[in-house]
């Protein structure tokens, strides 16, 4: 135990006096985060600008105008805009004032109420570089098209079965609200800030602990390991002591910048005790690569080419560089099952379930970070021992 | 109490169809300087790496202090290693170095810090201290490269090429300390290709080629083992008569022959610095005018030249 925390002590001093460390582990995903912060209106929530011509006027075309205002639904995030003509609502989106715009034509209203096969149109028209407005507007105007689509094959059902006049009369219009507000729940709760934090802490986290690969191999290189291996020490305690010194610089960083984005942009990371617990294993799945990293490089630059592409590998995949709310299902099972993936996963539902969440609420990000973090300790360390008595 | 503190048995370590090390063995007693001298590649740095236990053997035994080094941990605190490498933390000063390295063997509390103060106080770093490794010179780098191996007093020091790629002055002063050491009857394991500081510092030697060590003795032993003569060149002064000069050394004890080239004569000895006081001691007895007197002896050069027919240096 004496020469574990002797190690562990030595390498936290020589750590501290690097300054790289400072500034990859601390300011970096500070300001990572505070730029994305600042870009997307210094920690706000999300505001999509989106545009209604409702050259209707009728209770259909109101209801669907209403949808965007919808409060505790997309009236959150949604920043409606009401105009009279295509061409008004054309030049909003081609002035970026708008990223997307819903055109309501004239006789929808009576389209819809028909319940036959009358044509319902409805024109969105969206600016490319507006992906989120595009999102919301398209999304709305689809489940609308899908409940007449949905009303009028019951209306036809009914009516091929012989109901009665009055009986086809009472099936229930389509109502554009209700399989709206689940959605709006679900994807849009969190502010670029909230998502980005925990996403460039990660893969900051990574970073600062990954590149620790090359300290190891650097000691066998200046045969300080060689030392090492020579002094009555057992080799557990020596690797451990390596290994706990960056486990309690990757805890730092992570103190550091929960604390920072909290005080500074609001973050709410959730409940304390889950989000201890899940800060601990996501810095021992650093830790687990780390040790794994170092047993198969040969030299310093090894590890450190072979630490930037699995950091670079599991940020793509584990959601880091951008928001992945209604990515693909195939990437989202990818994403869940990278270690960073299921770590931001972890951080963003302890966010969502803010005061109430508890360990149930990140069971399996728990889980998984800890058991990857062990397992690959283990092995990476198995494999450096092996190194130092060849 | 039996004094050996390194006894290794038929070493023997290769790597694919590379032997470099076959059946080497030594003992190191107490109090003394063994020295590894064989060329770069004759598999000295191999042999330590075997007999602390860095390498896995492929054949043969080492016991420290009496205790097979493969016993476990507690043997290796008999041992102090010193690579060749500066196997130091440069970001680190010189205290926080040999703190830690002390808390590697065990040490702690004053017992540490007093023993950082002495191990500094004794290879001239006291008042540098408090510096960074890194702002060291290569010289002052090596003498605390050496001090981070005696921090818990081993009753076996192993210097792997200590003095590679130093300036003469911080040489010498590493050699000074190595005298030291053993002159307070720490057992000392040194590797070197240099031959004047195997013939300075080791009360014996072992000499190593291609992975083998091919003689062992003291320097007197291994020189007397070739059979070459110790060489005396004596000048006389101007008028001296050769003849009665070469009559006088030839009658001095131990000596072998001697042979007269213009004003010098070359006497060759098995003793060449007992014969030499002799020689000159009668020369003047007689009356005969030496002018310059030159005493060269075979070295463990010669040993090495005889026994492979390659310098030590090719």
């Amino acid at each position: 135990m004496r020469a574990f925390l002797a190690v562990c002590a030595n390498d936290l001093r020589q750590r501290m006096r690097d300054r790289t460390i400072l500034l990859l582990g601390l300011l970096g995903p500070f300001v990572v985060a505070s730029v994305v912060g600042l870009a997307f209106g210094s920690g706000a929530k999300i505001n999509a600008a989106i545009v209604v011509a409702d050259l209707d006027h009728s209770e259909q075309s109101q209801q669907l105008a209403a949808v965007f205002r919808q409060e505790g639904g997309l009236g959150e995030i949604v920043d409606l805009k009401e105009v009279d003509t295509e061409d008004a609502a054309r030049d909003e989106v081609s002035a970026h004032s708008a990223g997307a715009a819903v055109v309501v034509p004239a006789g929808f209203g009576a389209a819809v109420a028909s319940r036959q096969n009358t044509p319902v149109t409805l024109t969105v028209l969206v600016d490319p570089a507006s992906t989120i407005e595009a999102s919301v507007a398209e999304g709305v105007v689809r489940r609308y098209l899908g409940g007449i689509a949905t009303v009028r094959l019951a209306y036809a059902t009914a009516a091929s079965t012989g109901a009665t006049a009055a009986e086809l009369e009472s099936l229930p219009p389509p109502d554009p609200r209700d399989p709206l507000e689940l959605e709006t729940e679900s994807v849009f709760q969190l502010s670029a800030v909230d998502y980005f934090a925990p996403a460039m802490g990660l893969m900051f986290l990574y970073f600062t602990v990954l590149f620790g690969a090359a300290t190891f191999v650097r000691e066998e290189r200046t045969h300080t390991l060689s030392r090492l291996a020579v002094s009555p020490s057992r080799s557990v305690d020596i690797i451990g002591g390596k290994l706990a010194a960056l486990f309690v610089i990757g805890l730092i960083e992570m103190a550091v910048l929960i604390a920072a984005t909290s005080i500074v942009f609001d973050v709410p990371w959730g409940g304390l005790l889950p989000l201890a617990a899940l800060v601990v294993t996501t810095v021992l799945s650093a830790i687990g690569l780390t040790a794994l990293v170092s047993a198969v490089s040969r030299t310093e630059e090894q590890a450190r080419s072979i630490g930037s592409a699995v950091i670079l590998s599991l940020a793509l995949f584990g959601g880091q560089f951008f928001m992945t709310a209604g990515a693909p299902q195939v990437f989202l099972d990818i994403q869940a099952a990278t270690p960073t993936g299921a770590a931001l996963i972890g951080f963003t539902d302890l966010m969502i379930a803010g005061g109430s969440a508890t360990f149930a609420t990140v069971w399996w990000p728990l889980l998984y970070t800890g058991l990857f973090g062990l397992a690959t300790a283990a092995i990476g360390a198995a494999l450096f021992e092996r190194r130092m008595h060849r | 109490m039996d004094s050996a503190r390194c006894v290794a048995r038929g070493l023997r370590k290769a790597f694919g169809d590379l032997v470099a090390v076959d059946d080497v063995s030594f003992h190191i007693d107490s109090g003394e300087v063994y020295g590894l001298l064989g060329p770069n590649g004759a598999g000295k740095t191999t042999t330590i790496s075997l007999v602390v236990g860095l390498l896995a053997r492929d054949g043969g035994d080492v016991s420290i202090c009496g205790d097979d080094i493969d016993a476990g941990a507690k043997v290796r605190a008999h041992i102090g290693y010193v690579p060749q490498e500066i196997a130091l933390y440069t970001e680190l000063t010189a205290a926080e170095n040999l703190r830690f390295w002390g808390r590697m063997y065990g040490l702690g509390g004053s017992e540490l810090n007093a023993r950082v103060a002495e191990v500094l106080d004794l290879v001239g770093l006291a008042e540098r201290a408090g510096d960074r490794v890194q702002e060291y010179s290569g010289g002052m780098q090596r003498r605390l490269n050496i001090a981070a191996g005696m921090m818990h007093r081993p009753e076996l020091l192993i210097l792997d090429e200590p003095t590679v790629g130093v300036d003469p002055q911080s040489r010498n002063a590493i050699l000074t300390d190595v005298e030291r050491l053993g002159a307070s009857g720490m057992a000392v394991l040194y590797t070197t290709h240099y031959m004047e500081e195997a013939e300075r510092l080791c009360d014996r030697v072992g000499i190593m080629d291609s992975g083998r060590l091919i003689a062992e003795g003291t320097r007197r032993e291994l020189i007397g083992s070739i059979g070459e003569d110790d060489r005396i060149v004596i000048g006389f002064d101007h008028g001296t008569d050769l003849s009665a000069a070469t009559d006088v050394l030839n009658a001095v004890a131990g000596v072998r022959g001697v042979t007269v080239d213009g004003a010098e004569a070359t006497v060759l000895a098995s003793d060449g610095r007992v014969v030499l006081a002799h020689a000159v001691r009668d020369l003047s007895a007689a009356g005969l005018g030496v002018a310059a007197v030159e005493l060269q002896e075979p070295d463990l050069e010669s040993v090495f030249l005889h026994l492979t027919g390659r310098a030590l240096r090719d």
